[in-house]
């Protein structure tokens, strides 16, 4: 994103010049091109904001940027002067309770930079890695869509990334240590071949780091998969274990992990066969690890049991043919794990076609989305509450014809890929006491008013879920967009354009 | 922002104008008459106008040409905003503080056999501590000045550093500094020369900005000395007693560093409010600078508070000579119109929407005058406003978050925080129960009953 923006230069240039040809030039030092901007998270909670942008030509090949970060309230947390290759963009940040990180891509070079900086701006570490595949080749396309190009937060202890490794079809992963900390780099090489591996991370101590990886089979038509657990040592990313998450029959997609007791506690999507991209998920599993990965417990409930008592369930369907597609596991501060899901069906059964795409001659595949969906479990995995919070009935965006002979499962998890469901985000407090998970909605917000696009928000706060709305668009407004902001609120940018003014504005939630 | 919402520390600022305030008056236009309370209403505005109008077009003159269309500029720039800060209800002029503030002026201007046809003065009804003073003679004192104040003669101190800045001259000295630098061949050609570099243009200047900024800056500090200087000598005339003169310099370090009181959290206790501790938990600061403070210590107008203070000691210790706290009030008065002045700053709080502040003024009030029903009825107004503007998810139109404590236990930020944290459920409950205790003393009108009523709906 490239916006024209006067910045307010701290104290500094707050006293503008008097002559007219000097405030000419002093306005051209403030006047900016802003590269990019974001939001600085630490995992699920919203820290603040940056700005990064280009300042001045130290060469031909050289620029001067200027890295501004906010918190959370959009007070100025200051501005710092970093020298970089001209190609230079910031693709994401994050905090982990002492440093900042900043990941930039150099599109010359093609390498990725983690660039960590203490509180006082000074750089404390860093670690560059050159691709070695190609940006536009198929198979980095899919894993670009499949892993989240978000820093994993080691808490106070460094961030994570994972880059594409083209030579065996799987990813490298980066780790960028906090002040003092060694950086490195570790391939992972995994026996046996995959068509695509899809790495998430879970978490990470001062220990290890915790890394899901989904892999898809090879061959052409075939979705089946292999998931596994690893682990890498946070002192120099040597691999601790790599656990693959069957058991018996149950094969486990892990979601999320927390370390507790020196124990590792997974909570993850359980199936009853090995296509966990194709086939909606059987149930959770609860699984306690220790240190070295073995396997100290397990619990597997399936939906029918255990949700069965607050929603009609039947073969992982719900009333009306629609399945459940888990967004996210999020654990609460009461020991609990809260899953957020939106119902979702095929319309028509297998293969059926669009009534548009039917008109006009070509042959369009859409998923229909309903309802959003909250449940709270124990640590046993027993349900202590389920609840639908309403939102109106949608579409996605049409898949291509020959999309239809595939499985709704499936074409649900290419949905998420492409950010079409109307989940958001999951956001929480620092201490887990509140989760948030945000939607868009398109109904009507009061009985009188008309359709609008809205942004959704449950809150999970003291054991209850509450839902509030808001309509997306700022009444007079030219345009409006939604940011992520601290706890239960959200900021509404606007933009005017009769009186060519932007508004940001601090919303807070009612729920 | 429109209103700084903690008092702001800019002590005995010297007014070197506004010039980055944006015109809101076009050009031309005239300010039409509203109607205005007479205690916010300035008679002489017309008179007052055409004198700021003549004044800069002599200043103007007296200078030499090619400074002369800048000076305009910028002065007609002040003086339009200072106009309309008058007709927008910025300043007080009531029969109680007003009065008072301008008899110390005079007083101080007729001992030291000042023309008071020079000059004019103003209470400006801000809760920031801070007096500064215009280039044609204007003084501005502030209602948080007045309320940081122990005496009447501390009060006549801050005047007489203002006059020092407007007798010697500092806001043209500085302004006409500035536009030499600016229009001298020096400067021009070292722009010039930056601007036709291809590489570290902007770089260098930044680094041209800076120290001139940097410059500017110690040029105002040795100003404010010499101010100083000049207040002592004026002061020295006007029979105050000069034994506490120096205590001011503790006043304005302690109102800038304001202490933990715990005001917020003793008020809910008080009125029996469930508000959880930790709704009042401020999180944990950031920061991502480590030259900010080095920085904004080289760009303070003012000299050190500490320095100022040992110079203004030795000065009076030296010149031993016992004079009168009060000159025309007495400690009691005096004490009176701080009140006064005190619910002056909250109702300008509230006027500009900042009912974020306002509450925190209402609750500090609340802790000096408790058995105030005014107090009452406004802050159970404030808690439905809240309420209200929660509802339709509006509190940021009432409530700027945008505002950096110096610690973790500052009054303000930590409200900010409750407000934040606070559910509306919550928020109503306490409304509720504030009004329910204090039911009696509450004016409420049927307009605030009926939006209650709706909450609790």
């Amino acid at each position: 994103m490239k916006a024209k923006l006067l910045l307010i230069l701290v104290t500094l240039f707050s006293i503008p010049a008097f002559s007219q040809d000097a405030t000419k030039v002093f306005d051209e030092v403030k006047t900016v091109n802003i590269r990019s901007s974001g939001v600085i998270k630490k995992n699920n909670v919203v820290k603040g904001y940056y700005n990064f942008y280009e300042f001045d030509k130290v060469d031909r090949k050289t620029r001067i940027f200027k890295l501004n970060l906010l918190d959370e309230n959009l007070n100025s947390l200051g501005t710092k002067e970093i020298e970089g290759p001209k190609e230079w963009e910031l693709v994401s940040s994050g905090f982990d309770g002492n440093n900042f990180c900043f990941k930039f891509w150099n599109e010359k070079e093609k390498t990725f930079e983690l660039k960590v900086y203490d509180q006082q701006a000074k750089e404390v570490n860093s670690i560059t890695t050159k691709i070695n595949y190609k940006p536009s080749g198929m198979k980095y396309t899919q894993f670009k869509q499949g892993v989240s190009p978000e820093l994993g937060i080691v808490e106070n202890s460094g961030f994570v990334n994972y880059v594409y490794n083209d030579p065996n079809d799987a990813f490298i992963i980066n780790y960028a240590g906090a002040s003092g900390q060694k950086s490195w780099d570790h391939t992972y090489e995994p026996e046996g071949k995959s068509r695509i591996m899809f790495p998430t991370y879970l978490n990470g101590n001062n220990d290890i780091i915790l890394t899901a990886v989904t892999k898809i089979e090879r061959g052409m038509y075939s979705f089946k998969t292999q998931n596994s657990l690893v682990a890498n040592s946070v002192k120099d990313g040597a691999e601790l274990f790599d656990l693959p998450t069957e058991f018996d029959g149950n094969y486990v997609v892990p979601v999320n992990a927390v370390f507790e007791d020196g124990k590792i506690i997974v909570i993850g999507l359980n199936y009853k066969q090995a296509k966990t991209f194709t086939t909606p998920p059987d149930g959770f599993a609860f699984l306690e690890l220790d240190k070295t990965g073995k396997l100290l417990k397990s619990n597997f409930k399936t939906f029918d049991e255990s949700l069965g008592k607050y929603l009609t369930i039947e073969n992982g369907k719900l009333d009306g043919g629609y399945f459940l597609y888990i967004h996210d596991i999020v654990k609460t501060k009461n020991n609990t794990n809260i899953v957020i899901a939106e119902k979702f069906k095929k319309p028509g059964g297998s293969g059926a076609l669009s009534a548009l795409g039917a008109m006009t001659g070509g042959s369009f595949v859409s998923l229909q989305l309903e309802n959003m969906v909250v449940i709270e479990y124990d640590k046993n995995g027993n349900v202590v509450q389920a609840q639908e919070i309403q939102k109106a009935k949608g579409t996605t965006n049409s898949f291509p014809s020959y999309s239809g002979f595939l499985s709704p499962y499936l074409l649900a998890t290419a949905a998420k890929f492409m950010g079409w469901m109307d989940y958001m985000y999951t956001m929480k407090s620092d201490d887990n006491s509140e989760i948030t998970f945000s939607f868009v909605d398109y109904d009507k917000l009061d009985n009188d008013a008309k359709k609008t696009k809205n942004f959704g928000q449950i809150r999970y706060k003291n054991g209850k879920f509450t839902s509030d709305k808001i309509a997306i668009k700022k009444e007079k407004a030219t345009w409006s967009a939604i940011l992520p902001a601290k706890t239960n609120h959200v900021i509404q940018v606007s933009y005017f354009k009769k009186d060519k003014k932007l508004t940001m504005d601090m919303i807070k939630l009612n729920n | 922002m429109k209103h700084f919402p903690k008092p702001h520390i800019l002590p005995f600022v010297i007014a070197v104008v506004a010039f980055s305030m944006s015109v809101f008056i076009a050009k031309g236009q005239k300010n039409k008459p509203v109607a205005i309370p007479k205690q916010y209403a300035y008679t002489d505005i017309e008179s007052y106008t055409v004198f700021l109008n003549k004044t800069v077009k002599d200043d103007a003159n007296s200078f030499e040409k090619k400074y002369q269309k800048d000076y305009l500029k910028i002065i007609s720039e002040k003086n339009t905003d200072l106009l309309k800060d008058l007709s927008e209800r910025k300043f007080l002029f009531d029969s109680a503080v007003y009065p008072y503030l301008n008899s110390v002026f005079l007083h101080i201007l007729q001992k030291n056999s000042l023309d008071a046809g020079r000059f004019h003065f103003f209470v400006n009804r801000t809760s920031n501590v801070n007096a500064y003073s215009y280039e044609e003679g204007t003084i501005v004192c502030n209602l948080g000045l007045l309320n940081i104040m122990e005496n009447e003669s501390q009060v006549a101190m801050v005047f007489c550093h203002e006059l020092g800045h407007y007798l010697l001259k500092h806001v043209n000295n500085s302004i006409i500094s500035q536009l030499e630098t600016y229009n001298s061949s020096e400067f021009l050609v070292r722009v010039k020369k930056i601007k036709k570099q291809e590489y570290n243009s902007k770089k260098q200047l930044e680094e041209l900005y800076k120290s001139d900024v940097f410059n500017r800056r110690k040029h105002n500090r040795s100003q404010e000395r010499a101010a100083d200087s000049l207040g002592i000598a004026l002061f020295r005339n006007t029979g105050y007693n000069g034994t506490n003169i120096a205590h001011i310099f503790d006043l304005l370090e302690a109102a800038e560093n304001s202490p933990a009181t715990g005001v917020l959290q003793s008020f809910f206790k008080q009125e029996n409010m469930a508000v959880a501790d930790n709704l009042f938990r401020p999180s944990k600061k950031m920061s991502f600078s480590d030259t900010r403070k080095e920085e904004t210590d080289s760009l303070k107008t003012h000299p050190d508070c500490a320095v100022r203070k040992i110079a203004m000691k030795n000065n009076f210790d030296s010149h031993g000579k016992i004079g009168l706290d009060y000159e025309i009030a007495n400690a009691s008065k005096f004490s009176e119109l701080k009140k006064q002045a005190l619910f002056e700053e909250a109702a300008f709080s509230k006027e500009n929407d900042n009912l974020s502040y306002y509450f925190y003024q209402l609750v500090q009030m609340n802790t000096l005058y408790p058995d105030n029903y005014f107090i009452k009825s406004e802050i159970f107004d404030t808690l439905l406003s809240f309420c209200i503007h929660q509802k339709k998810h509006q509190l940021y139109a009432v409530v700027s978050n945008q505002y950096i404590p110096d610690d973790d236990k500052d009054e303000y930020a930590i409200l900010l925080k409750l407000i934040d944290n606070i559910d509306l459920g919550e928020l109503i409950a306490i409304t509720n129960k504030y009004y329910t205790s204090h039911k009696s003393q509450i004016n409420a009108s049927a307009e605030a009953i009926n939006n209650l009523n709706h909450l609790n709906n």
